[in-house]
């Protein structure tokens, strides 16, 4: 009789030199990069997908990412997968107050033509953006100029709950009562929805940031924000990114990081600017 | 001959950004004339500016230019200067270190040979190193002193321990001895413990030594960091941190959970529970996540009741959440009350999921009443994770609740029912005959998910007529149920199922052709092989891909002329599957294919025809492969270090202990798995010396304990002499060896 051990681990096994190769892969389509330590993530996260296509190894599902001419369309499903998307209303309150007291009042005192073009680089599901949003309502901007917030992700799933614009309780760590009771509306499963006179300020799209020919849709831009996003890229594609958005904004446009990232070592194209509440990257 | 005038003017406008164009245009031309320009904009007030003259200096890092940034960093006024200058030769690296030497040996100027130094520290070199040694000896000033010190201790080289202990012996400076202490921690070597402990009784070096012994991570310095922590008035977060340190140290597998478990148990005795107190309010204070993060950890250890809402509140933020949940985890089994009680409250999926891990690691079976609940829990994953962990509680009452699951709206959900059901009954052999009963009941269902995780269950418990029912299940108007069916039937090596599985070839559901080539790959029944040669005609790239494995499996002759012909016309995988078909053939006919495939462009298919070759006898082959040692690309050297490991050829073992120090680690890992199978004594002192790579450790470790015979009475004697970092490890292989005797 034939015994079974019964094991409740699902993951194909994945080896060194295979997860290497489906490593540059992911690198080459998005600038992503998977250090050594990330290679359980990578096995976590692809292994039921690859059992769905039928394959029962991580060598033969390579291949197909190598060869199969369906290969593009299957990348999308895997940056689905793969990208870490955890995030939150008002992130970075410093940087946020910079933006409403300083970015936009000098913006505003340049421009003939009353318009701002904001974009939200990596938006995940929607957080950032509707904080821009909504920001920009309470400071009364919205009276003085038009703005549009163009926010994108690669991951598909994430754009498709910051579309829906409904989010839980973690996602509130850092915002005001009065605020969230302001702008969102309580539903049955204890959800919170945005309303719609912030969700309509909005619009998502899917963007990859590697992607030179996709960013140049976009036209020029007055304000990117891009916060714990390029975290991910490692020092080359870094580059390639902050190039790309250098070559979006207008002249005297702003970018906006995380806290913790700045551009040394990856561009001297950009001006540091020491604001009042915050420091922030300038062309 | 001088810089472009205009290019001097622009260099010197106030504006910066106009500054920048002209480092810009002279860095673009380093000739001579525009030396002096470049060198005056490295001490611009603007970094963009600096940065460009570095990138330039950089891409043309010529003698005069190294001697120019080395005059640079005597410029006292400008720190720019002196910043950019010390980039600039980081940056250049190995063709600046002579000059940095040699301009050591004559540089008095305290503050230059300070840069100096800590370049030598930066840019590591053997011509750097002994010329640290020797200064150590002479160096008057302190502040110099120190940073030879310190510039050793990025070496991480064990042989400046004797001098450096010295230094401690013979000076009474305690700036120097700080920096000695520091630098004997990143060296990392035991030896220098007896050196380091007594210091800790100098109130200025404390700091030092506890971060040293952190670095060390040695488990016998536990019980001197528990003393301190047990002893001090205050909470010494340095031993703490030093605690975690020697817990969290990477080390060879054999030592490793030992190791940590012993540290746990002993923090657990020895921790004094009036420091609970103030190391949660520490928690709470502290801005520094690493700091939380590690006195989460000491919580979880502690196993004190105080511990278990502070670790619960943690689980809500997302910056701990995963500490928390491994802390309530290393508290064990006397944390399950909390997190049951938690469970009950808790709304947030991702806590709820943390929690239900830390239950499948800690519960038993009175936690069961508070997981069912979640099986019927809106998000998939949080069901799954409940799922499973019914599974691994033995309990044979959580099996109708799994029977039920099989249906789950998740499939990841139904599989792992499948599991835990299967795990259950094989836990409770009792359970068989009642489950038995309940699955052939829903094997009539016509709901597909039912009746294929039914099936699963039937055949993975061996019921009583389970051939019958997979042979039925094969001929089931769904595919999906053909698909599993016929997957199922390949676990067994039956006779009975051959006829089905051949017949299967012909069905007209791709992946039932596809489970019923990987099948009989399997089992490799005599009627397979002609049915798998027609599969390679298949208009399914993949069919023709697993076919052509399959095929490799049979090794008949017969399929050699079909898969040589599948090589010369068909898309890549379908190729290199052909290939490794034809390696397995062993037939000699392939041998001028499998070299054509060696030259093509594809790397995949290189690879291939080189593992493919590994079967193939011939001096021909042992040239080009071990020809490939040499090869560019990290796959080809790894796939020919693994063809000669599967050839045994003897003669090839020079050169697989080179590639034990190939700068990829793949390679290197693939060396010591190419010299497990070609097992010798020569190969000792090679693998030894690889023991101090933490890439390949756990595998030489592991041929080690394999080839015992051979190696154990060598290990037994480098044992005696080895530096006491490798003690620990050589001592734990021989023990490894020990128990597999036993």
């Amino acid at each position: 009789m034939t015994n079974f051990s019964f094991s409740l681990n699902h993951h194909l096994d994945l080896p060194d030199d295979v997860f290497r190769l489906m490593r540059d892969q992911i690198y080459r389509r998005s600038g992503i990069w998977f250090n050594d330590t990330s290679k359980y993530l990578l096995q976590k996260r692809l292994s039921p997908r690859a059992r769905e296509l039928n394959f029962d190894s991580f060598q033969k599902y390579f291949y197909f990412l190598q060869y199969d001419p369906r290969a593009d369309a299957e990348f999308d499903q895997i940056f689905d997968l793969v990208t870490t998307n955890e995030t939150y209303f008002f992130r970075e309150p410093a940087q946020l107050t910079a933006f409403i007291e300083e970015i936009v009042p000098d913006l505003m005192s340049r421009k003939s033509v009353k318009k701002v073009r904001i974009w939200s680089a990596g938006c995940s599901s929607g957080e950032e953006a509707y904080s821009i949003a909504m920001l920009l309502e309470e400071s009364g901007w919205y009276d003085h100029a038009a703005f549009e917030i163009f926010a994108s992700d690669i991951n598909q799933q994430v754009l498709a709950k910051a579309r829906k614009g409904q989010y839980r309780e973690n996602a509130f760590r850092a915002t005001q009562p009065p605020l969230r009771e302001k702008y969102f509306t309580r539903e049955t499963d204890n959800s919170w929805r945005i309303r719609d006179e912030i969700r309509n300020r909005v619009s998502f799209g899917r963007l990859n940031l590697y992607d030179e020919s996709r960013v140049s849709l976009l036209g020029h831009l007055d304000v990117v924000f891009c916060r714990n996003v390029i975290i991910y890229f490692d020092d080359s594609s870094k580059r390639v990114v902050v190039n790309n958005f250098y070559n979006r904004l207008s002249e005297g446009g702003y970018l906006l990081l995380g806290h913790s990232e700045s551009l040394i070592s990856l561009s001297t194209q950009f001006k540091l600017r020491h604001l009042k509440n915050d420091m922030v990257y300038q062309k | 001959m001088t810089a472009d005038p205009h290019i001097i003017e622009q260099a010197r406008s106030a504006d910066p950004d106009a500054r920048q164009k002209a480092a810009f245009l002279v860095a673009q031309s380093t000739a001579s004339g525009n030396l002096p320009l470049m060198f005056e904009l490295l001490g611009d007030k603007d970094w963009r500016v600096r940065k460009t003259v570095v990138d330039g200096f950089v891409r043309d890092a010529r003698p005069e230019i190294v001697e120019g940034l080395l005059d640079a960093l005597a410029d006292s006024e400008n720190a720019g200067k002196r910043n950019s200058s010390t980039e600039a030769l980081i940056r250049i690296g190995g063709p600046a270190i002579a000059p940095i030497v040699a301009r050591l040996r004559r540089e008095q100027d305290i503050d230059v040979r300070l840069s100096l130094v800590n370049l030598i520290g930066d840019l590591r070199s053997r011509e750097g190193f002994e010329i640290l040694l020797e200064l150590l000896t002479t160096e008057f000033d302190v502040n110099v002193a120190s940073s030879i010190v310190s510039s050793l201790g990025k070496y991480r080289d064990a042989s400046a321990l004797p001098h450096l202990v010295r230094v401690l012996g013979e000076r009474e400076d305690l700036w120097l001895k700080f920096h000695v202490v520091e630098a004997l921690g990143e060296i990392g070597d035991r030896a220098a413990l007896p050196s380091i402990l007594p210091l800790y009784a100098e109130k200025s070096l404390r700091k030092p030594v506890l971060e040293a012994v952190g670095k060390i991570a040695d488990v016998g310095t536990v019980n001197f960091l528990l003393r301190i922590i047990a002893t001090d008035e205050k909470l010494n977060l340095t031993a703490l941190r030093a605690l975690v340190r020697i817990a969290e140290a990477s080390k060879p597998r054999i030592v490793e959970e030992a190791e940590r478990h012993l540290i746990q148990a002993r923090f657990r005795e020895s921790f004094p529970r009036e420091k609970i107190e103030p190391l949660i309010d520490h928690l709470h204070a502290t801005p520094k996540r690493e700091v939380r993060a590690f006195i989460l950890k000491f919580l979880g250890w502690s196993g004190d009741e105080r511990a278990l809402p502070v670790l619960r509140n943690y689980l809500t933020h997302p910056d701990t959440a995963e500490v928390a949940a491994q802390a309530l985890i290393d508290f064990g089994p006397a944390a399950v009350p909390a997190i049951l009680a938690a469970l009950l409250n808790e709304e947030e999926d991702e806590i709820i999921g943390l929690l239900l891990r830390v239950v499948n690691v800690t519960g038993g079976r009175d936690t069961i009443p508070s997981v069912l609940p979640f099986l019927d829990h809106d998000n998939p994953m949080i069901r799954r994770l409940a799922i499973e962990t019914l599974g691994e509680i033995p309990d044979p009452t959580s099996s109708d609740y799994l029977l039920a699951k099989l249906d789950d709206p998740d499939v990841a959900s139904q599989q792992a029912a499948v599991n835990s059901i299967s795990a259950l009954v094989a836990a409770f052999p009792e359970l068989k005959q009642e489950v038995l009963t309940k699955i052939r009941r829903l094997l009539q269902s016509s709901l597909t998910p039912i009746k294929l995780n039914s099936l699963s269950v039937y055949v993975n418990i061996q019921g009583e007529g389970y051939h019958d029912e997979l042979l039925l299940a094969s001929k089931d108007s769904d595919p999906v149920i053909r698909q599993k069916a016929v997957s199922l039937m390949g676990k067994f090596g039956e006779e009975r199922f051959a006829d089905p599985l051949v017949l299967s070839l012909a069905d007209e559901a791709t992946a039932v052709r596809l489970a019923a080539i990987n099948a009989i790959a399997h089992h490799r029944p005599e009627t397979g092989l002609v049915p798998l040669i027609s599969s390679l005609d298949d208009h399914d790239i993949w069919i023709r891909t697993a076919a052509a494995q399959a095929l490799g499996e049979y090794r008949h002759p017969d399929s050699v002329e079909p898969l040589m012909r599948h090589l010369l016309h068909d898309p890549a995988p379908v190729r290199i599957a052909a290939i490794e078909a034809l390696g397995k053939s062993e037939d000699p006919r392939v041998k001028p294919v499998l070299f054509q495939a060696l030259d093509e462009s594809d790397l995949e298919i290189q690879r291939a025809a080189m593992l493919a070759l590994a079967r193939i006898p011939g001096r021909d082959v042992y040239e080009r492969l071990t020809a490939a040692l040499g090869s560019d690309d990290w796959r080809l050297r790894a796939a020919a270090a693994t063809a000669l490991g599967l050839r045994g050829d003897r003669e090839a073992l020079p050169l697989l202990h080179r590639a034990l120090e190939d700068p990829d680690t793949y390679v290197q890992q693939s060396a010591v798995l190419a010299l497990d199978k070609v097992a010798d004594r020569s190969s000792f002192p090679h693998l030894f010396k690889a023991l101090e790579n933490a890439a390949v450790l756990d595998d030489v470790s592991d041929v080690f304990v394999r080839h015992k015979e051979l190696y154990r009475d060598l290990l037994e004697e480098a044992w005696r002499t080895a530096d006491s970092r490798r003690e620990v490890v050589i001592a734990a292989i021989l023990q490894a060896m020990k128990r597999s005797n036993d």
